[in-house]
Formats: C-alpha cells, structure tokens, sequence
C-alpha cells in the first residue's frame, strides 16, 4: 500500500476515535459539542500520538516501552481538559473526570470491539478487505456505540448527577482515582496476568464490566444527589420555620400591644370625660409615635418578606433576620417591589445573598451592629445592597484578595466564592464602597 | 451657580420650603441659584435640561397622577449623574434606605415643625457644599463608564487601578474606598484612558498618578495606598528602556 494512504487512513482512524471520545466527554458534562473545539482536541490527540508513535518507533522492542501508551493517554487527557476547563467553564476536576472516563468508555469498547472483529471474521486474501474488516468495521461501530452511549447519557441528563461525584474534596479524590484507574485498567491487567491470552471472552467480560461501571456510577451518582436534595430541602424547612418564629413573634407582641392600648384609652377616655383637654394633647403626643416603635419596624419587615416571590430567598432572608436579631444586630430591611426572580441559577442567588448576610453579620459592630438590606426590582435589574458598620474599617484592596478575613486562618471563602459566582453569572456589577461609616456591598442582577 | 429645585405638588409645603432655603443660602452666602419651584415631575424633567448640572433637588416622595419620587429620581439622575437629591416625606417611615443606596439620595427631611426643616436644610446644603469642595472642578477628567441604563462619571484621580478577572471579561475598578467589578474589557479602557494610565501586566492597567513606586526587584508596582499590582516583564523592559532615555 502506498505510504500516503496508510498515513491518511491513520489521521482518518485518530479523527474517528477522537470524535467518540469527544462527544462522550461533552455528554459527561453535558456540554453542546462544538465543532471548534472537536478539531482542537484532535490536534491535540493527533500531536501527542503522532509524537509517541514516532518516539516508539525508533526502538524495536515494544515491551521496553509500555509507559508511552498510556502516558500519552494521560496527556491527552489532560489537555482536553484543560481545553474544557478554559472554554466551557467547567471546574478542572469535572473536566478530568469526563475526560477520563470518556477515553475508558471508548477505548474498552474499540478493543472489543477488535477482539470481536478479529474472532469473527473470515480469513481474506485481499489486503483493502482485510482493512475493512479489522479496521473500518470496529471504528465505525465504535461511533455508533458512542452515539448510542450519548443519546442514554443525554435522555437521563447523566451531567447533572456527574457533576454531583465532584462535590466536596473527598468525593473528588475518590471519583479521580477510580477514573485513573479504570483509565489504565488494560495496562493493568496486563501487568498483573500477563498469562492470561486475550479472546472474545475477555472483550465480552469487559463490555459487561463497561455497562456494570456505568450502572454504578449512575447509582452512586443518583444517590448522592437525591442525598443532597434532603439536605437542601432540610435546610429550607428550618429556613421556614424561622418565618414561622418570626410571625409569631410578631403576633405575641400585637397582643401584648393590644393589651396596652386599651388601658392606655381607658385611661383618655376618663380624660376625655373629664374635658380635660390638655391631657389628651399629652397622650396624643405620647402615643403617635408609639404604635410606629412598637410594632413599625417588624411589620416593614413582614411587608418587606411578603414583597419576595422567591420562595427559597424569602426564607433565606427570615432565617438570617432571625440571626440579627439573636444577635442584637438592629436590621432596617427594605423591599418596595415584588421581587420575582432574576437570570441567574436560584441557587448561586441564594449563596450570594447568604454570604453578603453573613459577612454583614460577622463584621457588624459588636457594639451596636446595624444592618440595612435593601432588594429593588425594576423592569431591569434586581438591585441588593447590604450594608453594615463596623467597629475597624475593613481594607478594601484586601478584600478583594483570595482569603481575605478578620477572622484567623482557613476562613475567607466565602467573599471569593461570592465573586466567582458574579463573574459566573454575564452582567452582573458588583460594587463594595464604604460611605458614612458603613460598608455597602451592591450587587445588580439583570432580570 | 448650582441650581435649586423644588418639586412639590402641595403649595403650602412648597412655599414654605422656598423661604427656608432662600433663607439659608442667603444667610450663609452660598453659590447656589436660581431656586425654582414646580409642582409636577414632568416641567421638572424639563427645566432641568435647559439650565446647568449638577443641581440640588428636593423631592417629595408621590405624586398622586404622576410617576412615584423614586423614578422621577431615576429620571433625573439619568441626566445628572452626580445631582444632590434630598426627599421631602410626610412620614418618617418611608423606604430611605432603598433611596440612600439606590440613588444615592443624601438625605430626607419631615414635614413638620418649621424650625426643624430649616435645620434639616441647612445641613443638607452644608453637606452639599462640602462635597463640591472636595470635588475636583467640572472641568477635570472624567471616566464615564455605563452601568445597566445609567452612566457614572468617575473622577480619574480616584481611579487606582483596573484589574482583568478570570476569561469572562469581568473587570475590577479599584477606587479610593470603593471596588467595581462589571463587564468589560481593558483593551477597551486602556484606548479610552490614554497616557495617564500604564498597562503594566497583561491583566494590570494603573493611574499613572497613582503610583508610589516601581519594583523592579519583585516586580510589582506599589499605589500610593500602598496596593500591589503586577509588572509584567514586557512593560518592565518599556520601563526600564523609558529610564535609559531620560
């Protein structure tokens, strides 16, 4: 066969595997596959393999040699998911993980696939039929196997249980090793039963081991996920029963208001019998501002609350009012319009607000700690704002610095996370001023 | 001169808070004037395009028929980014906050005892001329930046830095006593701004006034607050090329 022709059946095959495992990863992390970023992986795929192949090529022995393989493997992996990480945002963890599992996925199948092809088929004289059967026929059914395996991953939108093995450092840990590891699970085997020839069967064992991992990892996946939904919903109930507190609250000292305004108007009333005017002036006086001061404040805040029609934000608020108040924090909250919902995920809204609260709470003065919170929707934007006094003004340029705190070491995440969730979320404008001995943080959601 | 206005749709109050402030910036001989009174948002909106910026308004908070206090605020901030806004309510309850910091409104004061609102006017012209004197005069360098629909106009010298954040074209703005982060790119500021700022990193673009020193040691460059930002190798040899030739 001429030189040339083999050279191009060998990009021809490099494209066709590149293209299975590229469009497994994307369903992983459940990603558009774009056409961009599929000939960048395969340049990439094509430099690496190109450059393992010719470095193998200068030595006869094989054995010699059985690192390049997979490290090759590795370094393909680790670009491509550098690659993910950069253009689509995804954490460099998911990334991996995808990436890794993709190449098991569709590596363990081509090699079936092989073994298949090499068991069944007839022997043939002619060289382009022998191609054809050992080589055209599995790589094309290893893109069918892989259009399959995307379809099942999309239909049960896999990538958002995938994400969820990516959850916390441990589960990370674990999650990248066994992705490692089933990543050179051949090369394993290998090592470790020499001995054992490969045939049909092993393939099948394989194949079966596939569909069993997958199974597994669904499971695990769907496990952890219906594990942190409990949680979630855990932590909105104990959020709801704050409202609840917080509606009590109110209602006791409406009563106990009730209570006093009736003996204060028995007592005008014997005033008002008497004629005695100047009395009366003296209690209107008194008592104008009275009902405000009493009962002013938590009623704004009840208003304010049933302004929010975000559920999960509106406990989110109570829980942490009920906070300030525990903590003798004095909290003006402000909410004149409804607030409906804003184009950013419910959740990252609710982290950001939390962390604004907190800090709020955690660096309000000791003193006398004062806390405005004030949430504006417009035909445009959801305003917030929340801001706090402080007993040392805090140093803005270090704010801003990754693990920032007054607080010791190891905290700090949360005003790091905060930003990167803003730049996450397109438009967004965050603004942190000190004004009048407060700190303000803002934060301007396009609705 | 910087113009006073009056919005007020009840003539009592309005009259009544045109002698005071006449009163106070005759008595204390402030630069402010002409004081004109109207008594709808709508010829306010008007008057305000045909005379000088920035101007003091006093608001009142509704308008029964008209547009709310709050979005005729919005509207006139539009036009005048850098107005005083002070609001004029009847009850002490009303929604500040939500003014303070979304419009920066400076102040409001309570229908009531006369002798009390002309305090409270006072202080708020007070504290107005303050900030004027602190201001730089309006012919100074301004960086307008457009944020959602309204534009601030930023005073350059407040401006320490700009720093690029992460690959979705987020900026930081660090100010004196303030952080803007929003969406944009530096190419885009480092055109507009011109000589006065240096793009010392490929992420890095500072006020040139702003800075202290230049280390070229542990390549940074130090703010006169005393913030880093980086020195990339390439503007460290323009800078040390720069040196050569002086």
């Amino acid at each position: 066969m001429a030189f040339s022709f083999r050279i191009s059946v060998v990009f021809i095959l490099f494209a066709v595997h590149a293209l299975a495992v590229f469009l497994t990863t994307m369903a992983l992390i459940g990603e558009k596959p774009r056409w961009r970023w599929y000939i960048a992986f395969y340049a990439e795929y094509c430099v690496v393999m190109w450059g393992i192949l010719l470095y193998m090529g200068q030595f006869d022995t094989e054995e010699a040699f059985w690192w390049c393989e997979p490290l090759g493997l590795l370094l393909v992996t680790l670009i491509f998911s550098a690659i993910l990480k950069i253009k689509f945002h995804v954490p460099l963890a998911n990334a991996l993980g995808a990436a890794g599992l993709g190449h098991f996925l569709i590596y363990t199948i081509f090699d079936f696939l092989t073994e298949a092809a090499a068991f069944y088929s007839p022997v043939f004289d002619g060289k382009y039929l022998y191609v054809a059967t050992s080589l055209v026929l599995p790589y094309v059914l290893t893109l069918i196997f892989s259009g399959g395996i995307v379809f099942v991953l999309n239909r049960t939108d896999f990538s958002q249980y995938f994400s969820y093995l990516f959850q916390g450092r441990a589960r990370t840990t674990v999650t990248l090793v066994i992705v490692f590891l089933l990543m050179h699970l051949k090369l394993l085997l290998d090592q470790f039963f020499p001995n054992v020839t490969t045939n049909f069967s092993y393939g099948l064992l394989c194949f079966v081991l596939i569909v069993f991992a997958l199974f597994c990892i669904q499971f695990g996946a769907m496990y952890a996920a219906s594990r942190d939904k409990v949680k979630a919903q855990e932590e909105t109930i104990t959020q709801q029963q704050a409202y609840m507190a917080l509606l009590e609250e109110l209602q006791g000292e409406i009563r106990a208001f009730r209570h006093d305004f009736t003996n204060l108007l028995s007592g005008m009333a014997l005033s008002a019998q008497e004629g005695d005017i100047e009395a009366i002036q003296e209690f209107m006086r008194r008592t104008s501002g009275y009902f405000d001061e009493k009962l002013g404040s938590e009623i704004r805040q009840m208003e304010g609350l049933s302004n929010i029609q975000l559920y999960p934000v509106r406990s989110l608020i109570s829980a942490k009012l009920n906070l300030m108040r525990q903590r003798h924090i004095q909290v003006a909250l402000e909410i004149m319009n409804p607030v409906t919902g804003v184009r950013m995920p419910t959740e990252d809204l609710l982290r950001c607000q939390g962390i604004l609260l907190d800090n709020a709470i955690e660096a309000a003065s000791r003193e006398e700690g004062k806390i405005r919170v004030v949430l504006l929707q417009d035909a445009r934007e959801l305003y917030i704002a929340v801001a706090n006094n402080y007993d040392k003004q805090p140093n803005l340029g270090a704010l801003t610095r990754n693990g920032y705190t007054t607080k010791g070491k190891g905290r700090g995440t949360g005003l790091s996370s905060y930003r990167r969730m803003v730049s996450r979320c397109p438009n967004c404008i965050t603004r942190t001023y000190i004004k009048n001995e407060y700190l303000v943080q803002e934060l301007r959601i396009p609705v | 001169m910087i113009p006073v206005y009056i919005c007020d749709d009840e003539p009592a109050v309005s009259v009544l808070l045109k002698k005071l402030i006449g009163d106070q910036i005759m008595i204390a001989e402030r630069d402010m004037g002409p004081l004109q009174v109207v008594d709808n948002p709508v010829s306010l909106l008007e008057l305000q395009k045909n005379a000088e910026i920035p101007a003091v308004y006093f608001l009142d908070i509704d308008f029964p028929g008209y547009m709310s206090g709050l979005e005729l605020a919005v509207k006139l901030r539009q036009y005048d980014p850098r107005g005083f806004i002070v609001f004029i309510t009847a009850h002490g309850d009303m929604m500040f906050e939500t003014f303070r910091y979304r419009l920066e409104a400076l102040d409001y004061i309570v229908k009531g005892e006369p002798s009390v609102m002309a305090e409270r006017v006072n202080a708020c012209l007070e504290s107005i001329c303050e900030r004027l004197m602190r201001e730089p005069d309006g012919k100074s360098a301004y960086c307008s930046l457009k944020l959602f629909d309204s534009v601030r106009h930023i005073p350059l010298q407040e401006i320490l830095y700009f720093e690029a954040m992460g690959s979705r074209h987020t900026l930081v703005l660090h100010m004196d006593n303030e952080i803007l982060e929003f969406n944009s790119s530096l190419n885009h500021f480092e055109d507009k701004l011109g000589a006065g700022f240096w793009r010392c990193h490929r992420s890095f673009l500072v006020n040139r006034s702003r800075i202290r020193s230049v280390q070229l040691k542990e390549n940074m460059v130090e703010l006169d607050n005393g913030e880093t930002c980086l020195l990339s190798r390439k503007a460290k040899a323009e800078y040390a090329s720069a040196l050569r030739r002086v």
